[in-house]
């Protein structure tokens, strides 16, 4: 086996559940055990001074504990790995640290097709006190099985080992350690996980390589060990090869990484997905030699299987040529076809159904795109793949295109892994002009994509190859919201009118999928709340009528008709809300500091008319100033006030234009918001022609 | 912490005998659906709110009980889907321990277009389930997915379970969140036992005598208690109907008569053992009271130390939902969950010279039934024997027995609630004071508005550009400063500024806050006290020649209430008082032209004042809010709605400033 050299060279197929797709493990040499090359100290770690002591950290003030030392051992030939943890508690709630539940899965198999028979023991641990006195840990861990499941004759069972370690208080250092064992026939490659909820000051992390010939069930030998680092600066992987020795005489391989001073995740509000991108390193026993070639021939398999479901069979022809029977062009054509699959059941908002009630319905087994179309429902998965064979079918060229989901992934080339792709969508050629559409979202509209999906890059299919692609989205006035107030205030202050909503693009298909996980009774509650949540709490929203819910290509219309008092009196004044929407609104950004970048989902614009007609016993005082700021090349806002002799007008403007800034730029952007969300509050005050009668009090005071 | 036995769950009924229960086969063996799931299937519903999700259409159970106190529960439960959030509530789970065994469970439904399934053994699933407060526990439950979970789909099960009950007590939870059509509950005895029955939330039903020891109840139509949409709401379960069956036979270790008294003696039983103390315990006690002569700052002591030094740790197994750890394990690992943080306090306390007992209560309000007894609730807590003739003003959460003995309620699990006080949802809660045969339901007091305050300080310039810059000073007292100790005692300094960042940007949309400095973070007797500088651009608005002040800074005291109709009861969640006084020093070169009007309104329930004044150049803005109570009835709701009116529009209030003059 020959082992990359070290970064950037990555690599990874790695398995989120860490359920292994195990690598069989051919023992064509005499089964003796590769020397060891390290084994985990036999004694925990003396304390130092300096730890018994420590109260804080410094630069991280109320950290609530400190990782002083951890360790994780992975020895292949051995079939185990050692873990150990030093932690300092420095706050009451660092003292969560000492409750410890170390779950994983075990899978177990036949001969043929072995589980890992995974577990794990060995634990103990002990509980230091700042003065330096031990407190053993005695108890015998619990084992939860937390649930297991049977599926193709393998076994899985999700455990977890839990205790708790004893008389911890702030001060202590808890420390445990444990081992995790496999079978023999199977190795995994290690993730370390190097970056968490609190700040490493020391870390260790080995791996020694099975010296044995590997074997991945589709791909064959293996050939090289790559690897995935996201690291800090200046740390790196150490790689190194023993001489052959033992009765075997292989080499060994051996990765290790020393690393300092590993600071906590950051958390902040609208921050991008970074989930996956702590610091980590992500190992890969590879069939593969390189990474081009790594998604070279796994995209290739890929597209091959997508094919087999999603080609068009002679039925599906039949049924294709019937439902764009009429249309002359490919867009046409792709129309028709895109409202037929739309039409269709997405389990993914309803639920999946078993193969026995498609047995009683008189229906096969679902294994085709095909079958899609006669069962009448699909995952998003299926349906997009349903959309691929009848464009096929209708004659045009289409494709598969892999996408991560934004909401939680973003993808990367470097780590060489299928499973950052959770979605999948449709490249179709219309007319001689590629579109992209989305027909797994239900409800979004043709042509375009689900905002999770957009400004992505994927894996798609061109031809039998594949290659990396990038999805576009709509700007901000492809996803807007349009709120239109006409109220009427009559001579006892009491408000009546009619609110009307209209969503485009991404809020509608917000909305869309709401009812399409309830029904219109939920949805209505939904939409009443949200207005609810914007307006003064003095007004109540009655009605609610809805257009154009099914109608996926046109705007989706809410109207509420909506009563009440609205706003404050002072003497012979009413002072109201110039934006009664945005009354209840909070400062967005109100930290001033900011590591990472803000992160939107999608370019939008928001546009609000209100019109506020009352009776000619008032009239108006004052306005407030149009007002307009710019965050160049981001955003914009404008707002005005216009006043007529019995009612006031304003109108209202935002809209942004990008989805991610940097933190560089994160105090223009707050300065940005501080002044529209300020404005915001601005107030039209009307004056009576005589003082305020208290039956004319609007809100009750 | 103690199981909620059985909540959520609904029983069914089988006039089989116990002992074919025991080794029954299983009661079918075919594909097909039962008759009686056809026929509730076929049965017309009657009219049911809109918003009914899913309704269940039978409901029968059968409590077997055993001469040796094991029993038998058999129930048929056929639930009918209305609604795409109605699949929720049908996916079958069945419940066990280590103690209880599944001894059979079939599932079956029909789907919308009326066809019938059967799940097989293998499409049961079984996974670990109740793990929330608790480290470990035991419970486990059987589960399945059946087919056609559609609206229009009818999905049933039926099941036996053996158990070993603790109490000879059973609970019959007849009304939940779905409405039920038609249920039922049979209690078979073995010859020679007697039962007693109590009620809660329901008027009490008479059994039907089947004879040989066979009783049933029966009830028809029995609406949902739906709070979904529905603010400041009670518990379910505090107003959902239940019975309780309390047996007692010769052959029973702990008969029960379906007193208070009775399950105080089984509970005293349980615990006796465990509050044993040993002389690490009693050598810790006497190091925490030495020089402290006063019975309150003896208890304080012990109090703070069990409050504060043992960590919440809920580990339990079988009957371990009950019974407490020994207090010997509790003070050596220094950890323990509720009933054991009140063994270990009991066995301090007893070493130096001061009784407690433990006192079994809910977590929410209301679901204790004082008219009920039964061991339904999830939380022990303590009561301190207050010494005869003993008084202090620092005692707040004070109860008195019927033998005329006064203890001093406590909670060692609420961290952030000063000793001497109770924390809020307990407040008004009904309790079972466990004291062998002087057990006895008790009432927790309702604290004094003043142990639960917030005052808000601050003085600031205003700008003639309407901006803003001072000083904040916010204190806080009993519950409303449990948020901010934990935010200060547990995050980070950064997670500390977002907090504070927070709290005002409600109020402030352009706001910097510096110098933030907090005091009495873990001084749980003192105001925590936050202090700050603030400054906020755009705090005062423009409109032509006018600056429009809004005097009430920030801080605000709104609750959640609807435009409804009500008809269930009020949470006001707690009783409290808020004062804010805010000085703001107006800018050159303006004057006020109008002062909005003071407020003053007081509903017994509740009070709320307010005013602003022009003092030289300062406005100066004062208001205090008191909530006198926990909870109100229905027909409170209207005024209610106006207080809150009321507090909007002051909140909302301006001061008109003019420029000139």
């Amino acid at each position: 086996m020959n082992t990359n050299p070290a970064s950037p060279l990555p690599a990874a197929t790695v398995r989120s559940n860490r359920i292994p797709h195990l690598l069989q493990v051919f023992l064509l040499l005499a089964a003796v055990f590769a020397p060891v090359i390290a084994a985990h100290a036999d004694d925990f770690t003396p304390p130092t001074k300096e730890e018994l002591q420590m109260t804080s950290l410094p630069g991280y003030p109320g950290v609530p504990a400190v990782v002083l030392y951890r360790e994780e051992i992975t020895k292949d030939d051995l079939h185990e790995v050692l873990h150990y943890d030093r932690i300092k508690i420095l706050t009451e709630e660092g003292k969560k640290y000492a409750n410890v539940e170390l779950g994983y899965v075990s899978t177990s198999g036949s001969y043929d097709d072995p589980g890992d028979d995974k577990s794990l023991s060995q634990i103990e641990g002990r509980t230091i006190h700042a003065d330096g006195t031990i407190v053993p840990f005695t108890g015998k861990p619990y084992l939860k099985v937390m649930a297991k499941e049977e599926r193709d004759g393998i076994q899985g069972k999700y455990e977890a080992k839990i205790f708790t370690l004893p008389d911890v208080q702030v001060g202590s250092i808890i420390e445990y350690r444990y081992a995790t064992r496999i079978n023999d026939d199977v190795v995994e490659e290690p993730y370390w996980i190097i970056q968490g909820d609190l700040y490493v000051k020391s870390a260790h992390f080995m791996w020694y390589p099975t010296i044995r010939d590997v074997e991945d069930p589709h791909f064959g030998p293996i050939t090289s060990i790559t690897w995935f680092p996201i690291l800090p600066a200046g740390a790196k992987i150490d790689h190194k090869t023993l001489p052959p020795s033992g009765f075997e005489n292989r080499s060994q391989q051996i990765y290790e990484l020393n690393i300092k001073d590993v600071p906590p995740i950051v958390d902040e509000e609208y921050m991008p997905p970074m989930a996956s991108y702590s610091y980590r390193v992500l190992f890969n026993f590879s069939p593969f030699q390189s990474a081009a070639d790594y998604w070279k021939s796994e995209g290739k398999d890929w597209s091959k299987r997508a094919n087999s479901f999603a080609n068009p069979n002679s039925d599906l022809r039949s049924q294709t040529e019937t439902i764009t029977a009429g249309a002359t062009t490919d867009d046409q054509k792709l129309r028709k076809i895109y409202a037929a699959v739309m039409a269709l059941e997405n389990t993914d908002f309803t639920r999946e159904h078993e193969a026995v009630e498609d047995k009683e319905n008189g229906l096969g087994k679902l294994k085709d795109a095909d079958d899609v179309l006669k069962h009448k429902r699909g995952n998003s998965t299926q349906l997009t793949e349903l959309f691929v064979g009848m464009a096929r079918a209708a004659g045009m060229k289409a494709d598969l295109m892999r996408v991560p989901d934004r909401s939680q992934h973003i993808f990367t080339q470097y780590w060489l892994s299928f499973e950052q792709f959770d979605d999948l969508i449709a490249i179709v050629g219309v007319d001689g002009k590629e579109q992209y559409f989305d027909p797994g979202s239900r409800y979004c509209p043709y042509a375009h994509l689900a905002w999770e999906h957009t400004f992505v890059q994927g894996l798609r299919q061109t031809g039998n190859d594949t290659a990396f692609a990038q999805t576009l989205g709509d700007g901000y006035a492809g996803n807007r919201i349009a709120r239109v107030a006409n109220l009427t205030m009559d001579d006892h202050g009491q408000l009546t009118g009619r609110i009307d909503m209209t969503y485009v693009g991404q809020p509608a298909l917000h909305w869309r999928q709401v009812a399409l996980r309830g029904d219109q009774e939920s949805l209505k509650h939904s939409l009443r709340s949200s207005l609810e949540n914007l307006l003064p709490k003095s007004i109540e929203v009655k009605d609610v009528t809805i257009d154009g819910l099914d109608d996926y290509e046109q705007p989706l219309k809410v109207g509420y008709t909506v009563s009440g008092t609205l706003g404050t009196r002072v003497g012979k004044r009413l002072i109201m809300p110039a934006d009664l929407f945005l009354s209840d609104a909070q400062a967005t950004f109100p930290h001033e500091k900011r590591e990472l970048a803000v992160y939107f989902h999608y370019p939008e614009a928001v546009q609000d008319a209100l019109r506020i007609n009352f009776p000619s016993g008032f009239s108006i005082e004052a306005v407030p100033s149009n007002a307009q700021f710019n965050l160049p090349q981001f955003a914009a806002y404008n707002m005005s006030v216009a006043a007529a002799p019995t009612n006031f007008t304003t109108r209202r403007v935002f809209a942004l234009g990008e989805i991610l800034i940097l933190p560089a730029e994160y105090p223009k952007l707050r300065t940005f918001y501080s002044q529209f969300e300020a404005n915001d509050q601005q107030s039209v005050v009307l004056k009576a022609s005589a003082a305020l009668s208290s039956t004319a009090s609007p809100a009750g005071n | 912490m103690l199981h909620r036995a059985h909540i959520g769950t609904q029983r069914s009924l089988c006039l089989s005998a116990f002992l074919f229960c025991i080794t029954a086969a299983p009661l079918w063996a075919s594909n097909s659906v039962p008759d009686w799931v056809r026929a509730a299937a076929q049965q017309p519903l009657p009219h049911l709110p809109e918003s009914t999700k899913a309704v269940i259409l039978l409901d029968d159970e059968t409590y077997t009980v055993a001469p040796d106190g094991r029993a038998i529960l058999h129930e048929r439960e056929v639930i009918k889907i209305l609604r795409p959030q109605g699949r929720r509530y049908a996916e079958p789970v069945v419940e066990y321990d280590k103690d209880s065994k599944v001894l059979s469970l079939h599932v079956w439904s029909i789907d919308p277009a009326g066809h019938e399934y059967a799940l097989k053994n293998s499409d049961i699933g079984d996974v670990a389930t109740g793990e929330s407060f608790e480290l470990y526990n035991d419970d486990r439950a059987r589960v399945a997915d059946p087919p056609g979970r559609d609206p229009g789909g009818i999905i049933a099960y039926e099941y036996e379970k053996l158990e070993r009950p603790y109490l000879a007590e059973d609970d019959w939870f007849f009304q939940g969140d779905l409405p039920i059509i038609s249920q039922s509950y049979t209690l078979v005895l073995p010859p020679g036992f007697t039962y007693t029955t109590t009620w809660a939330h329901h008027p009490k039903l008479d059994a039907i005598d089947l004879e040989n020891q066979h009783y049933r109840w029966e009830m028809n139509n029995e609406p949902a208690i739906d709070l979904d949409q529905v603010p400041m709401s009670p518990s379910t379960w505090s107003l959902a109907g239940r019975m309780t069956v309390h047996y007692a036979g010769p052959t029973l270790p702990f008969p029960e008569d379906g007193t208070w008294q009775g399950i105080g003696e089984w509970y005293t039983a349980l615990a006796k053992d465990r509050v044993a103390a040993t002389p690490d315990i009693a050598a810790e006690a006497a190091e925490l009271t030495t020089g402290k002569t006063d019975f309150y700052d003896r208890a304080e002591a012990i109090g703070n130390f069990v409050q504060q030094q043992i960590r919440y740790v809920a580990i339990e197994i079988g009957i371990g939902g009950n019974q407490p750890h020994a207090a010997d394990d509790i003070f050596r690992d220094r950890y323990g969950d509720c009933k054991d943080k009140a063994t270990l306090l009991a066995a301090m306390l007893s070493t130096v010279g001061i009784h407690s007992d433990l006192v079994m209560v809910d977590s929410e309000r209301g679901i204790v039934d004082p008219d009920a007894p039964s061991i339904v609730g999830n939380h022990v807590i303590a009561a301190i024997a207050i010494p005869s003739g003993y008084n202090s003003p620092k005692l707040h959460s004070v109860i008195t027995a019927k033998t005329g003995k006064r203890y001093l309620v406590f909670d060692p699990t609420w961290e952030e609630t000063p000793f001497g006080q109770i924390e809020d949802n307990l407040q008004g809660s009904y309790a079972l004071l466990i004291e062998g045969p002087n057990s006895q339901i008790i009432r927790v007091p309702v604290m004094n508005p003043d142990l639960n305050t917030v005052h808000r300080t601050a003085t600031l310039q205003l700008a003639p550009d309407g901006s803003l810059k001072g000083t904040v000073t916010v204190k806080r007292f009993g519950d409303l400063a449990e948020e901010g100790r934990e935010v200060f005692t547990r995050d980070d300094a950064t997670e500390q500024q977002q907090y504070i960042d927070h709290s005002i940007s409600g109020d402030l949309m352009a706001a910097s806050l510096t110098d933030l400095k907090v005091q009495n973070i873990t001084a749980l007797d003192k105001d925590l006290t936050t202090t700050f500088d603030l400054e906020a651009s755009h705090f005062a608005n423009t409109a032509g020649p006018l600056l429009m002040v809004r005097p009430r800074v920030f801080g605000t005291y709104a609750l959640p209430v609807d435009h409804k109709t009500r008809t269930v009861p009020i949470d006001l969640e707690q009783a409290m008082q808020g004062t804010d006084d805010f000085d703001i020093q107006l800018p050159a070169g303006y004057t006020v032209d109008e002062l909005p009007d003071p407020v003053k309104l007081d509903l017994g329930f509740a009070a709320y004042q307010s005013s602003t004044v022009l003092q030289g150049r300062t406005l100066h803005y004062t208001r205090t809010f008191t909530v006198r109570t926990v909870s109100l009835p229905p027909d409170q709701y209207p005024a209610l709605q106006r207080l809150v009116g009321i507090i909007a529009a002051d909140e909302d209030s301006r001061v008109i400033l003019k420029r000139g003059n």
